[in-house]
């Protein structure tokens, strides 16, 4: 796991879960650097990266550890980050 | 009759009537209530509020042309017939009759105040050809203001299925829509009736266009997600579209630079465009900053609800930011006097430290600034319970920050706690009133609209008068006022109604009565309610000009607001650019 490639959240996540860490993998965004190759976009479908497409650097993914360990390790991945909870925003 | 008994208006009308018969009171049939149909030689009869001894029943309820639809109580409603309210008068339950007036609809007073409704007629746009995406608590498909114009429904609740690649959720069009459209929440159906609801009464802005719904799972990923989902289905029918996002957090940098904005940023264009909700954090003090001099220590304070109260959370985490060429040590004292160690820039992979102290489990995460996007630094805290208790211990907590740089920084924090929790709140010098807008709402190229107040009173269904304590034209004090972080773009963009806006009621929520005003129809109010006001605008001028870009909208939209009593062009981080004036819209 290349942890200079995850969020501070991801990382207190994985290193000490608490009290709202998950046992079934994650729910992350993933940030890519540049415009994917073919091979590239290949390799992060085969992760479970959602809509990847070369004309885009963001995505989202679920990623279990393994798949969070071989996102980090690929040099076209820049930051993979932990989803979080927004809310309605009415009173 | 005794006439002390009844208000102006109504003594008005029973003279009229006597003197001149249905002629005389032709002029105030606009303003109260009218039985449309008279029985043949019978005088009209009006719908009336009457004012009783509480405990007195009305003895003439129910003789002929009087019908009182109450029979004990402060307040009651009857329909009397224009030569018996004489006879009504005379009851000794009866302290006061007027005659019910015909309200201009909430929605319709937003409308008419921001000149929407006469743009609309003069223009004769409704949002015909466009599609407006609701990404939200889903839609009650049920409801008759939506009926005919939802296209698909993607539910990212339930289902295996998802989207294109997406394998959460399932999508849902045609027959199967009725099984799919349910909003237990009831915050979706409100939202989608204000952008694009029909109804003869509480019209919504764009109410000829086509709604493409996301029931999300309110993820940030699953919003972007939702996002997506909209516009690829847009791109795929042809037809220009606007995404409204009533929802929001404050994980993010609030600088533009988190993935959901960068998400949203990556997928608006020519005739794809997302207007976003401000927040609602306007007076709670979850924003705390401070400016640290080298070697100097800054002491914010932030106050937990306690343990035992309503509100209390089971957890805490507060959000710093400060900038990639500083240095900063972080440290918690705890309500309890116990201190965790300073705390600075740790190696990735062994960032983040946890404290089990009295009381408490305190996690402290402190990574390099290289990994985020902005080149800032990010720390995390997060506050558990601690072995014997659910929520977090209250009471007055500190967070320690020391500048070890050589150069003066600023540190920001914003603290979340989970829906429904009260606010984790800074104290004293530490909070800060700007700020509070979060993500989505700080991508750069939504519109993210605050909200202001265009009316404060409204009568529920039982006749009961309710009013809030929100004064009509001035920005609701629960609107989140910006800047963005680090000077990021001007945020908010404006403003718009956001109280008190009657819409579509979800048929599987259950509000409290209070704010239901009559049946299928509630009132609310928050930046929630502003959004998709503005989103069924941009659907209105995307009718016209199917190619509008997100940067062409701000400027036509800028182009007709004003912040009040400041020159035009003036932006302020409460109003943005100011209020919305739609008579000179294109």
């Amino acid at each position: 796991m290349d942890y200079t490639k995850i969020d501070a959240a991801l990382a207190a996540a994985l290193q000490a879960p608490g009290p709202r860490a998950s046992d079934s993998g994650w729910d992350v965004s993933v940030r890519v650097n540049g415009t994917l190759d073919a091979d590239q976009q290949l390799r992060l479908a085969q992760l479970g990266v959602r809509g990847v497409r070369p004309d885009r650097t963001v995505f989202s993914a679920r990623a279990s550890h393994d798949n969070l360990q071989s996102l980090t390790d690929l040099p076209c991945v820049r930051l993979v980050s932990l989803a979080q909870s927004l809310r309605p925003l009415s009173r | 009759m005794q006439s002390h008994k009844l208000s102006a208006a109504m003594l008005t009308l029973v003279q009229k009537y006597k003197s001149r018969g249905a002629l005389g009171i032709a002029a105030e049939s606009r303003f109260i209530t009218l039985s449309r149909e008279p029985a043949p030689g019978k005088a009209p009869s009006v719908h009336v509020f009457l004012r009783c001894d509480q405990d007195k029943k009305i003895t003439s309820a129910r003789v002929g042309g009087i019908a009182v639809h109450r029979e004990l109580g402060r307040v009651r409603t009857a329909v009397v017939r224009l030569d018996m309210v004489g006879e009504l008068s005379e009851d000794p339950a009866v302290e006061r009759i007027s005659p019910a007036r015909a309200l201009r609809p909430l929605l319709d007073v937003a409308s008419a105040k921001t000149h929407v409704t006469a743009f609309k007629a003069n223009k004769d746009r409704h949002g015909a050809g466009v599609i407006v995406g609701i990404v939200d608590s889903g839609i009650d498909a049920s409801h008759p203001a939506f009926q005919g114009r939802i296209l698909s429904i993607w539910d990212q609740t339930n289902g295996t299925t998802g989207w294109g690649t997406t394998n959460y959720g399932q999508v849902f069009n045609g027959a199967a829509l009725a099984q799919a459209g349910t909003d237990e929440n009831g915050h979706g159906t409100h939202v989608a009736g204000i952008a694009a609801g029909a109804d003869a009464t509480y019209q919504g802005i764009a109410d000829q266009a086509d709604l493409i719904v996301v029931k999300t799972n309110f993820q940030n990923t699953g919003i972007a997600d939702g996002v997506r989902y909209v516009f690829s289905e847009a791109q795929r029918l042809n037809r220009p579209c606007v995404v409204n996002l009533s929802l929001g957090g404050h994980w993010d940098a609030h600088d533009g630079s988190d993935d959901l904005a960068a998400a949203i940023d990556q997928e608006t264009g020519q005739g794809r465009l997302v207007v976003a909700a401000a927040g609602n954090e306007g007076e709670d003090a979850i924003h705390g900053a401070a400016n640290i001099a080298p070697g100097a220590t800054a002491e914010l304070a932030f106050q937990i609800t306690p343990s035992t109260a309503n509100g209390a959370a089971p957890w805490v985490v507060l959000n710093g930011w400060y900038p990639g060429s500083a240095q900063c040590e972080v440290s918690v004292r705890a309500s309890t006097g116990v201190v965790t160690p300073p705390q600075g820039e740790l190696p990735a992979d062994t960032a983040a430290k946890v404290y089990n102290v009295t009381g408490a489990r305190i996690q402290v995460t402190t990574p390099p600034a290289a990994v985020n996007p902005n080149g800032d630094h990010q720390f995390l805290v997060e506050i558990g319970p601690g072995p014997f208790s659910n929520t977090v211990q209250g009471g007055a907590w500190t967070l320690v920050v020391k500048n070890t740089g050589s150069a003066p920084c600023r540190v920001d924090v914003w603290s979340i706690v989970p829906e429904g929790a009260l606010p984790a709140a800074f104290q004293g010098a530490a909070a800060e009133n700007t700020m509070k807008i979060g993500s989505p709402g700080t991508a750069s190229s939504a519109i993210t609209v605050a909200a202001y107040t265009t009316r404060n009173k409204w009568t529920d269904s039982t006749g009961a008068e309710n009013t809030v304590g929100l004064a009509p034209d001035t920005i609701c004090g629960f609107s989140s006022p910006g800047p963005l972080r680090r000077g990021a773009a001007k945020k908010p963009d404006l403003t718009a109604p956001g109280a008190m806006l009657v819409s579509a009621l979800s048929a599987q929520s259950s509000p409290n009565p209070r704010y239901i005003v009559v049946p299928g129809w509630r009132v609310d109010a928050g930046t929630s309610m502003a959004s998709p006001f503005v989103a069924g605008i941009v659907a209105l001028l995307l009718e016209a000009q199917q190619q509008l870009t997100p940067a062409n909208a701000k400027s036509v939209l800028q182009g007709v607001c004003a912040v009040p009593g400041q020159p035009a062009g003036s932006w302020d981080s409460d109003w943005g650019y100011g209020y919305i004036d739609a008579t000179n819209l294109p």
